[in-house]
C-alpha cells in the first residue's frame, strides 16, 4: 500500500492555518475511549505525518492509551465555518513540545479565541483564552486515513 | 451524577465531541450538536449523520463525550455507555425541537435533521478545571 501524502490535498493542511478546534481520541487496550483537547497542530517531517500538542495537564489518558494501543484520531474543525477533517493513524512517538511549538499553540489559541469572541463576545471568549497551553506533549502521528467530518451528509466520507 | 452546574453545557450552545472505538480498537472522534439531559444518570445524543460512530457503538457501547459550558468555556468529560436508541416518543420530540433551535442559531437548518436519539448511561463526570488558568479576580 502506498503511503498517504497529505500535501496532495492542500486544503487539508490549510485547515491548520485557520481558527480551529482540535480534539484527540484514543482507546485503551480494553477498548475504553478517551478524549483530550489539543492546542496546536502542524505537519510533521514526512508527507504523512502530523504533530499535535496536548497540554500535559490533560494528556494523561491519551499518553497511557498510546502505550497500549497506538491507534489515534485527531479531528480538526474550523470554528468559523465548521469545515472539519479527521486524521486517523498511529502514534509513532511522544516527546516534550519545543518552545517554538508552544508558541504555535499560543498563536492558534489566540486565533480561535478571536472567532469565539465574535460568537460569544469578549466576556464569553475569556474562558476560552484561559485554556492552558504549556507545558505540552507532542504526539507524532503517522496518518493512515483522512475523513471529511464536516457536519452534514458528507461526514465520515474518506478523503485520503 | 448530572449536577446542576453541568446543565448549561447540555444546551447545545457549544458543539460537543464524542469518541468511540471500533472493533479493531481504532478511535473515532466526531462533533455532536446535542447532548441532552434525560435524567440524573442518563444523557441522549442526537444522531444526525453518524456513520462510523453508529457502527462502533454496535460493537462497543462505551464512549466518552466532552461538553463545554457556554459561560466560561470550562470543559466536562462524561464517560458513557450506550443503552438504547429512540426514534420516536417524548424524548425524541424534545430533542428534535431543541435541535431545530440549535440549527437556526448556527444557520444549519438544511443540515440538521434528527435521525435518532442515542441514550447513554453516564458512568462518570469530570470537570476539567485543570485545563484552564484561573479567572482573574476583579
Amino acid at each position: 500500500m502506498s503511503e498517504l501524502d497529505l500535501s496532495s490535498q492542500p486544503e487539508v493542511l490549510a485547515l491548520f492555518d485557520g481558527p480551529v478546534s482540535i480534539v484527540v481520541g484514543s482507546s485503551s487496550e480494553h477498548k475504553r475511549p478517551h478524549f483530550a483537547r489539543a492546542q496546536g497542530i502542524r505537519s510533521g517531517e514526512k508527507a504523512n505525518d502530523v504533530v499535535v500538542f496536548i497540554p500535559e495537564v490533560t494528556a494523561h489518558s491519551i499518553l497511557s492509551d498510546v502505550q497500549e494501543n497506538d491507534h489515534i484520531a485527531v479531528t480538526v474543525g474550523d470554528i468559523s465555518n465548521f469545515e472539519t477533517r479527521q486524521f486517523v493513524g498511529v502514534c509513532t512517538r511522544v516527546e516534550q513540545a519545543s518552545d517554538s511549538d508552544l508558541d504555535l499553540c499560543d498563536t492558534m489559541l489566540a486565533r480561535s479565541g478571536e472567532i469565539v469572541a465574535m460568537f460569544f463576545g469578549e466576556e464569553g471568549a475569556e474562558g476560552w483564552k484561559r485554556m492552558v497551553t504549556r507545558p505540552a506533549k507532542a504526539f507524532h502521528i503517522q496518518v493512515l486515513n483522512v475523513y471529511d467530518q464536516t457536519p452534514g451528509n458528507r461526514a465520515g466520507v474518506k478523503l485520503l | 451524577m448530572i449536577a446542576e452546574d453541568l446543565i448549561p453545557a447540555l444546551q447545545g450552545i457549544v458543539p460537543a465531541w464524542i469518541v468511540t472505538t471500533s472493533d479493531e480498537n481504532i478511535p473515532n472522534c466526531t462533533c455532536v450538536s446535542q447532548v441532552y439531559p434525560v435524567d440524573e444518570t442518563h444523557v441522549a445524543i442526537s444522531n444526525q449523520f453518524f456513520s462510523k460512530t453508529f457502527r462502533n457503538l454496535q460493537n462497543n457501547k462505551h464512549a466518552v463525550v466532552q461538553v463545554i459550558h457556554p459561560a466560561d468555556n470550562s470543559m466536562w468529560v462524561l464517560e458513557i455507555e450506550h443503552v438504547r436508541t429512540e426514534t420516536e416518543g417524548a424524548l425524541f420530540d424534545e430533542m428534535d425541537m431543541q435541535l431545530a433551535a440549535i440549527a437556526s442559531m448556527s444557520n444549519m437548518e438544511d443540515v440538521f435533521k434528527l435521525q435518532s436519539a442515542y441514550v447513554f448511561k453516564v458512568h462518570s463526570v469530570s470537570h476539567l478545571t485543570e485545563a484552564q488558568h484561573p479567572a482573574k479576580s476583579i
